[in-house]
């Protein structure tokens, strides 16, 4: 090692504590790229690899190639392994079946391939009825088409020029029957035999399935190139499995790189920030003997390298150990979130997410690495090669101070005191130095108010979809048979804490007389109706929604309000008046208001007069437009006179349509008894069997909540297959449950990053501070010697430290409220919630700021309190 | 009358065989209004003598009285206190704050007191000091002579009891030095301030009244030139 190697070396050893605080944060940075690159590229093959699972173990399928050409294509440039098959040959749906069946199969033709025993594992096929085929005399189809070939079961025969084929089995996938469209420009179907490789021979056609080594945009040039060259008829790209990549069509793997690239932007944008203000302190305090050396006739070109050689240093301490711990942290991230990203997106992959390190993973953390390294040593490097022997001599280089530079307002001094005005100098007279800590930390602020900001919208419009929602699962009822069969079944499960089969009528329209909905409206809920209406109409009119409920359930939800079920049930007109609810409403700012309402003011034993008419036709034909207002005063049939029996502010589990069918929020939940809801289906059923424009129908579910969901759903899941599978459930429970664990990744990545940036810029914070205090000791202890008390060197201490932390919150609370800003108006659309700063965040990013460098300042001023006067005078300024 | 008072000083530092003693039971005291130089070889102690009676330092044991107080009985905030009104330090390499002008360095004391310097006593002291055209430079802007000027500026803002000066000359040419020393020397008599300068230069210290020599921790010598008296009559 030379003179220059051993005195940097020398020099670090003697500042340990700085040199440990730059490689721990170089060693943070590089984790952080390397911890960046794993993850894009493990989700990346492990998404792509679940495609191939769902698609084939192929990125491109070469069509009808000359058998005597394979090789063109099997060693072709960038093409990993392959399979393929014969092409038996093409042949017309018309032909096969003898007649035209319709018209969009008029071209159609099926090939087919013929596939060795193992290449049928290779492409996915999903479910088969039946089984592959096991011989060049069976076939197997796609139930995408089988009816156009008139194949309804395995076992039938069919042929197909001059084969008759057994139809071995009717495979599942739709997905590249239909993909040489773009070849032949025609539906052309895949079907496929068995034939064994043996027998192709010169002269045959065969389909390549190829694996592709490096997957780039550029996959497309070779392939190009090598269906040209091999005579081909056509190719097509797995696009599935690419897309994850980045390539082709979609932006699922472009989005995936960019963020990578961005991430890794910020990170060297941070790490730069503290190795080159690492460099820029060493080198001021080294720049007296680089300038002795120049006396005696050190070259540009050594002094440069001393400070190279000072990054040389720190990366081979940190790269190795940076890549290791990126490792290690990605390894145990995953195995804390492997089961939620199972439970997001893995239920159809065989095996849990692992973390994959490919060699070009880590070349590229080393290369950022060094880039970062050496991009943060450049600008000393160049600072250190001109230094002067005078410079080291007069040490001025450092002090170079202007009268303006530190001029400070009257008012500081009269605010702050003596104190605060020197504390203000002082920060102005380093200004890159002040700069750059001020940077660093609003940086850091503007980094974390945007993902805390960003989190909190996530996490409250995933619990604002379960506004309203007071039950774990249900299921969706199509026939009143089965539905009661189901609930009979399911009622009496251990799963459970409470199941009801809930009732309504859809499509009739019943409402509240309007002398009694003037009589009996809430003035609360007037209020929220206007807000709700927001275009200045008033309500005249209530409509009204039957609900009618199992005797179990709805026996125990009465008892529950002190209401006598037996005696409810005793008077065909009794009903019960859901007459309680909430809403939010969000104003034009997008500021949510929260409602209370309730919608009648009318009391048991008051008679309610009820209009209903069966059909309204030119209310179902112009349901849908927008404008129509229903006029309900003549068309009204059926008079009824309900008999309050009792008012309810609970609601029973289950959903609850506050809205008419033109979308007023005037429509009031009723339980009405079980005669009066069977009268008032059976009219409907009379009617429209007299005449088919009345169109009710009685929607029907059944609804759970409480208990063992997770049982409870598998337990649903049986019945359904025993029951034959018509059914449609829903469980709310794992729905809310995939919700938070997605929310918990996304915390985990994004806090985990911001935590990690913030440790890089606070290190460099730590640096800056403590070394500029370091550099100042003798003008301390100057200031002691005059008579400065402790006191007011803490405050002068303490006023330096607030006006960092203030100014960097000056510059990055209104930076991040602008992104954030920016984000919510970009993404307002799918976070139904209004625009408001996130005021714990910020106040958590100024208490961080001021931890940090209070904690900064303290540290190094402590260690000066502590020191003699005159060790402080002696002290030579560098 | 007395001004200041050294009792019984020792100052030894390291211990066992490495002890070294920068000063062996110092005893001395000055009149107010004295000019009294220290001079003696490196190491023999004067600069420690300095720092001890300035309160930037502490002796092992013995005792300094400044106008009849104890300044180590004070605590530390008293004792800064009392430094920044009662004591004037000035350095060979003059110690300004590089942030602060010529004026704001001047006032230090001052401003660390939280009073408002008063302006006609501020222009008196520029003017002397020759510095009326430069308040507003910063240090780096002055030449070595011109920063001296300052901190003696600085040291007796205050109408300090004593003005203690570490060669405030080993740093400047001859003709500064000679200004340099006429300023101290005008402050001395006009205010009839203490001063005591050390020095390694025979003709300062054959300006002063009294010359007191160290060697090894000790006084060696102490011998009065003139008396204050005799001066005024000179």
């Amino acid at each position: 090692m030379n003179i220059i190697g051993k005195l940097t070396l020398r020099h670090m050893m003697l500042n340990k504590k700085r040199t440990m605080v730059t490689v721990i944060g170089v060693i943070i940075s590089v984790a952080m790229i390397m911890a960046v690159a794993t993850i894009a590229y493990s989700f990346t093959s492990y998404l792509g690899e679940g495609a191939m699972e769902k698609t084939g173990e192929f990125h491109v399928v070469f069509e009808k190639v000359p058998y005597e050409n394979r090789d063109i294509v099997l060693e072709g440039n960038n093409i990993d392994k392959s399979f393929y098959g014969k092409f038996i040959g093409d042949y017309n749906i018309k032909d096969i079946i003898g007649y035209e069946k319709n018209e969009r199969e008029e071209t159609a033709v099926v090939r087919v391939i013929g596939l060795e025993g193992g290449c049928f594992e290779k492409i996915y096929f999903g479910d088969i009825d039946g089984d592959y085929p096991a011989n060049e005399n069976e076939i197997m189809v796609s139930a995408w088409y089988s009816d156009s070939l008139n194949i309804t079961e395995p076992g039938q025969k069919i042929t197909m020029g001059a084969t008759e084929y057994t139809v071995s089995g009717i495979y599942e996938a739709i997905d590249f029957e239909t993909k040489s469209i773009d070849i032949k420009n025609q539906y052309t179907y895949a079907a496929f035999t068995y034939c064994s490789r043996n027998t192709i021979k010169d002269g045959d056609y065969i389909n390549i399935y190829s694996k592709i080594y490096d997957l780039g945009n550029d996959i497309y040039d070779d392939i190009e190139e090598i269906g040209e060259k091999s005579g081909c008829e056509g190719w097509y790209d797995n696009k599935d499995v690419l897309y994850y990549y980045g390539i082709g069509e979609g932006n699922f793997g472009v989005v995936m790189n960019n963020i990578k690239y961005i991430l890794i932007a910020v990170i060297m944008v941070g790490a730069i920030a503290l190795i080159a203000n690492g460099f820029s302190i060493s080198l001021s305090e080294r720049s007296r003997y680089l300038g002795m050396l120049a006396s005696v006739g050190a070259t540009k070109t050594q002094k440069c390298y001393s400070v190279f050689f000072e990054g040389f240093i720190i990366g081979i301490i940190s790269i190795p150990l940076g890549i290791l711990s990126g490792y290690i942290g990605t390894v145990i991230t995953f195995k804390i979130i492997e089961d939620k990203i199972y439970s997001i997106v893995g239920a159809d992959y065989a095996a849990p997410i692992s973390v994959d390190v490919k060699p070009w993973v880590i070349i590229i953390t080393v290369i950022f690495s060094v880039l970062t390294i050496f991009l943060s040593a450049y600008f000393p490097a160049r600072r250190a090669s001109k230094i002067t022997p005078i410079d080291a001599i007069r040490q001025t280089k450092d002090i170079k101070i202007t009268g303006k530079q530190v001029k400070t307002r009257k008012i500081t001094g009269k605010i702050f005191g003596f104190e605060g005005e020197l504390a203000l100098k002082n920060l102005k007279r380093n200004k890159k130095k002040y700069a750059i800590t001020v940077f660093s930390l609003a940086v850091s602020i503007v980094l974390f108010l945007t993902v805390y900001t960003f989190v909190y919208y996530l996490t409250n419009s995933a619990e604002m979809i379960y506004d309203n929602v007071n039950y774990d699962m249900y299921v969706d009822i199509y026939d009143n048979e089965d539905g009661t069969k189901f609930y009979n079944k399911i009622k009496k499960s251990e799963n459970t804490e409470t199941v009801s089969y809930q009732k309504y009528i859809c499509q009739i329209s019943i409402l509240l007389d309007s002398n009694d909905s003037k009589k009996y409206g809430d003035s609360s809920f007037e209020s929220y109706y206007r807000d709700f209406m927001n275009d200045g109409s008033e309500l005249e009119n209530f409509e009204v929604q039957f609900y009618n409920y199992d005797s179990d359930y709805i026996a125990e939800f009465l008892k529950e309000q002190g209401i006598s079920y037996e005696e409810f049930q005793a008077d065909k007109n009794n009903a019960i008046i859901l007459n309680s609810s909430t809403e939010r409403i969000y104003d034009e700012t997008g500021t949510p208001k929260i409602y209370a309402y309730k919608y009648l003011n009318c009391s048991e034993g008051d008679k309610l007069t009820l209009l209903i008419n069966h059909k309204d036709e030119k209310y179902y034909e112009d349901y849908y437009d927008e404008s129509y207002q229903p006029d309900f005063g003549t068309e009204y049939k059926d008079e009824i006179t309900l008999n309050v029996f009792g008012l309810s502010d609970s609601t029973p589990i289950g959903n609850m349509y506050h809205y008419s069918y033109y979308g007023a929020a005037n429509c009031i939940p009723v339980i009405v008894t079980d005669e009066l809801f069977n009268e008032i289906v059976q009219n409907a059923v009379n009617m429209s069997e007299d005449d088919n424009t009345v169109s009710y129908f009685v929607n029907e579910a059944i609804y759970f909540e409480g208990g063992n969901q997770e049982k409870l759903y598998n337990e649903i899941t049986e019945i359904n297959e025993e029951m034959g599978g018509n059914f449609w459930y829903y469980s709310v429970y794992q729905q809310k449950k995939e919700d938070s664990d997605m929310l918990f990744l996304i915390q985990v990545f994004t806090y985990g990053f911001i935590v990690l940036m913030t440790l890089v810029c606070a290190a460099n914070i730590f640096n800056t501070i403590s070394t500029s205090i370091a550099l100042r000791k003798r003008e301390f202890a100057t200031l002691r010697s005059v008579g400065m008390t402790k006191k007011s060197f803490n405050k002068m201490i303490f006023y330096e430290s607030g006006f960092y932390g203030i100014k960097a919150l000056l510059y990055g609370i209104p930076a991040s409220s602008l992104i954030i800003w920016f984000i919510y108006y970009n993404i307002s659309s799918q976070f139904d919630s209004g625009f408001s700063l996130p005021w714990v965040g910020i106040i958590i990013a100024v208490m961080s700021v001021f931890i940090v460098i209070g904690s900064s300042m303290m540290y190094s001023s402590s260690k000066i309190k502590k020191e003699n006067i005159i060790d402080g005078l002696k002290e030579e300024n560098i | 009358m007395e001004i200041l008072k050294v009792e019984n000083l020792t100052k030894t530092y390291g211990e066992g065989d490495v002890l070294v003693k920068a000063l062996d039971n110092v005893s001395f005291s000055v009149e107010k209004g004295e000019f009294v130089a220290i001079i003696g070889p490196s190491g023999s102690g004067k600069s420690t003598l300095l720092h001890i009676i300035g309160g930037v330092d502490k002796a092992t044991s013995g005792k300094v009285y400044i106008d009849g107080t104890d300044i180590y009985s004070l605590n530390e905030t008293n004792l800064a206190i009392f430094r920044r009104r009662q004591i004037g330090l000035i350095y060979q390499f003059y110690n300004l704050i590089p942030v602060l002008n010529v004026e704001e360095n001047i006032t230090l004391p001052m401003l660390l007191d939280g009073k408002t310097p008063d302006r006609e006593h501020l222009d008196e002291i520029l003017d002397i000091l020759k510095l009326k055209e430069r308040v507003s430079h910063l240090p780096n802007q002055l030449s070595g002579g011109q920063q001296q000027r300052v901190s003696i500026g600085r040291a007796i803002i205050n109408n300090p009891a004593i003005v203690l000066a570490d060669e405030p000359t080993g740093n400047l040419d001859s003709k500064n030095s000679e200004e340099i020393m006429e300023l101290l020397k005008d402050s001395n008599r006009r205010n009839n301030q203490t001063l005591i300068v050390i020095t390694h230069d025979e003709k300062i210290a054959l300006q002063a009244d009294r010359v007191i020599s160290l060697s090894d921790g000790k006084i060696a010598s102490d011998e009065v030139i003139r008396s204050k008296a005799g001066r005024e009559v000179l």
